[in-house]
């Protein structure tokens, strides 16, 4: 079995810093911010509503848009993936510092 | 004969040879059984295509087919589906087009086109309602698609809707496309070369009926309804970047298929990213007809070479882009657009390509190297070579077979690496990080297909763990596709689906405002059912077996490491795992294919009554 490797191509690098979430922007959410990063400042594990709510406080374009009114989840155009490896639509899971969350259009595919 | 609320009740039949036409009249149980699109598609190639034709022999159909929406102006009907056996895989092949070309097919006063037989110069199919000429077109000899469809209309009239082919479906290219309004294009499984086959440069059609809709003014209700919602969240992707925007989440999310499947990112994505180009190369929208959601997202080129604009979706970003270590942005724009003005569908073009590139740079492929150094990374030859499988020129001749039977013919193990399925080409999905769609990959019957189910919305969501297989993947992977066959059959738009509440509910009572039918959603379930199990009894008749549900050697043979996850594989063993679930969920015999209760209960019986009985054995 041949072994490929994204690994040198990569463009993933993610923050070693602990104390921070880094959060990527996608689609009309980057275009909103023009960032395709923000990081927030976490310093123990937390509920993902509230990373969101300090995403609406840094990035205010995002909320009604990309973001609820309320700033505790997303509108239904978009999702939120955690890590790349998991989609959670559950605003109450916790996540730690070092996180990568990932926010992008709901509608899969094309 | 009695017209029908939402129907004619009638085909008309072409033998370009005679040029005699016929009308057909298509019972309504059948209209009801498989509604229209791809699904009455089904059913007419069935009866009109001989076991075992050639795809590209004048006994092969090529039928455009309408449907109940057509006509209703509920945004996105305006569609149609054109289905003949397809030259690439030998199965069923299938393909939709959004275009004012549907509404003026139904306007003519049929139900579907079937156009059988061969010209004998090149020539153009004129339809005035039901009356017809074929008219010898010599001047259109290998004109690219904007050029005839402009020629057409201005010989014609404005008013005469096109659809025709350039010069790679003259050249019968096994993924020649099919071309309607402007840059529309029904791109896969290769019917433009079927049309090709035929002599058939166009159709031109003008048509002076309504259709006929039994509730009108509910339909009306309706018909607003749905147009707000499409301008909801459900759509809010396609409005704001359009499907260009999946290259940079595929690429987080590792599943961007890059330099022939090698990897499953790309290192300069940021260069062709939705967002990136959105930025640096967006000048417009467009809506297709009849559709109130605009998808369409024009590029246009902006550096000192010949300016030029297209339409970028993400299939092309990724087979033009990515998948051949392409970032050039402006290159992605050329090479796409040249794509469909030869008539050429840029998803097979593009992973042929890579096929050639990845076997060039393994020491194969020499005597054609001096001509088109083909190497990732770098796309200098990359407008010639689409130039010359157009003309099937040099490389292009080989490269104009598809990846498959080009694989074939050069040996020396290169089958490993040729990324299709039965033959047709891969889309932008790597099965390795999302293992739902490699099962709907493997089990399509129309060949590696993103569009027959939407069966990664699984793995793009809390249902599945995408990078482990599970025995819960052939049922997503099943009603993923009877929800599609649906979709392509009534005919909806693929991008609206997210604006219903509840689409088959309301999918049944808009088909029973159109018909005056009574349609449940449990009927309309049972007609997606149908029509897949119709589709899959016409691939079987063609000698489908097990074997041919799989998925390209390199999938199983080599593991992708990532940032996200170590190792990224799917063996055979899973992946027959996974096939084993779906034909349990289907309900069919271990082997793949379908019990006679299955077929009886489904009334599919009535659909092999030419096919001898040991085919099906």
């Amino acid at each position: 079995m041949n072994v490929q490797s994204n690994k040198a191509n990569s463009i993933n690098n993610r923050r070693d810093k602990l104390d921070l979430i880094t959060i990527d922007l996608f689609g009309s959410a980057r275009l909103l911010t023009d960032k395709s990063k923000v990081y927030i400042s976490c310093t123990r594990a937390t509920e993902i509503r509230k990373i969101l709510q300090k995403l609406a406080e840094a990035e205010p374009k995002l909320v009604g848009t990309v973001i609820s009114d309320d700033g505790n989840s997303l509108i239904k155009s978009f999702t939120l993936n955690l890590n790349g490896a998991r989609f959670i639509s559950n605003m109450d899971e916790i996540i730690v510092p070092g996180d990568n969350v990932l926010i992008f259009s709901s509608q899969s595919g094309g | 004969m009695v017209i029908k609320s939402g129907y004619h009740g009638i085909a008309l039949i072409v033998d370009l040879h005679t040029g005699v036409s016929e009308l057909e009249e298509i019972p309504e149980t059948v209209l009801r059984d498989y509604i229209g699109g791809t699904g009455l598609g089904a059913y007419l190639l069935h009866k009109h295509c001989p076991v075992n034709a050639d795809p590209l022999g004048p006994e092969n159909p090529l039928i455009f087919i309408t449907s109940p929406l057509v006509g209703s102006k509920i945004t996105t009907s305006s569609k149609f589906a054109i289905v003949s056996k397809s030259p690439l895989t030998g199965f069923i092949g299938d393909s939709l087009a959004s275009s004012y070309l549907a509404t003026e097919l139904k306007s003519c006063g049929f139900d579907a086109l079937i156009i059988k037989g061969k010209s004998n110069t090149l020539s153009v199919l004129k339809i005035n309602d039901h009356h017809i000429q074929v008219v010898a077109s010599p001047k259109l000899t290998f004109s690219e698609t904007q050029v005839t469809e402009r020629s057409i209309k201005n010989d014609l009239g404005k008013d005469y809707k096109v659809a025709c082919i350039g010069p790679a479906g003259e050249n019968l290219v096994r993924f020649a496309s099919i071309f309607s309004d402007g840059g529309r294009q029904a791109g896969r499984t290769g019917i433009g070369a079927v049309m090709g086959s035929k002599n058939l440069k166009a159709i031109a059609v003008k048509g002076s009926h309504n259709t006929v809709i039994y509730d009108s003014k509910k339909l009306g209700e309706i018909r607003l309804d749905i147009a707000k919602r499409s301008l909801g969240a459900g759509t809010e992707k396609y409005r704001s970047l359009g499907t260009i925007s999946n290259m940079s989440v595929f690429n987080k999310l590792e599943v961007l298929p890059t330099n022939n499947f090698q990897l499953s990112s790309f290192q300069h994505v940021d260069s062709i990213s939705g967002e990136q180009l959105h930025n640096q190369n967006f000048v417009g929208n467009a809506h297709c007809a009849n559709c109130t959601i605009g998808c369409q997202h024009f590029m246009a080129t902006n550096d000192n070479g010949e300016s030029v604009k297209g339409r970028i979706e993400y299939e092309s970003g990724f087979a033009l882009g990515s998948l051949l270590g392409i970032s050039d942005p402006n290159l992605l724009i050329r090479a796409a657009t040249l794509c469909d003005n030869l008539g050429l569908d840029t998803i097979s073009t593009g992973v042929t390509i890579a096929w050639a590139t990845e076997t060039m740079e393994k020491g194969l492929l020499k005597e054609y190297e001096s001509n088109n150094p083909l190497r990732f990374g770098d796309g200098e030859s990359l407008i010639s070579v689409i130039k010359s499988i157009s003309g099937r020129i040099g490389l292009g001749g080989l490269l104009a077979e598809g990846t498959m039977r080009a694989s074939k013919e050069i040996g020396n193990n290169s089958e490993d690496w040729a990324m299709h399925v039965k033959g047709l080409e891969m889309p932008g999905y790597e099965p390795r990080g999302l293992k739902t769609m490699a099962l709907a990959l493997a089990v399509s019957t129309r060949g590696a297909c993103h569009n027959r189910s939407s069966a990664y919305e699984a793995d793009f969501s809390e249902k599945v763990d995408r990078y482990k297989v599970s025995s819960n993947r052939g049922k997503i992977t099943a009603r993923s596709e009877d929800f599609s066959a649906i979709l392509d059959s009534m005919i909806w738009c693929k991008f609206i689906r997210k604006a219903f509440n509840s689409f088959y509910d309301e999918s049944a009572e808009v088909l029973s405002c159109i018909t005056g039918w009574n349609i449940t959603k449990q009927e309309l379930m049972k007609t997606g059912e149908r029509i897949n199990n119709a589709k899959k009894l016409f691939n079987i008749r063609e000698g489908w077996k097990r074997s041919d549900d799989t998925l390209p050697k390199r999938i199983f043979q080599d593991t992708l490491q990532g940032d996200l996850k170590e190792e990224m594989s799917l063996s055979k063993h899973d992946l027959q795992k996974m096939i084993d679930s779906y034909y349990v969920a289907r309900e069919w015999n271990g082997d793949g294919t379908i019990p006679s209760s299955k077929r009886s209960d489904l009334n599919l019986d009535i659909l092999l009554n030419k096919v001898p009985d040991k085919i099906l054995e």
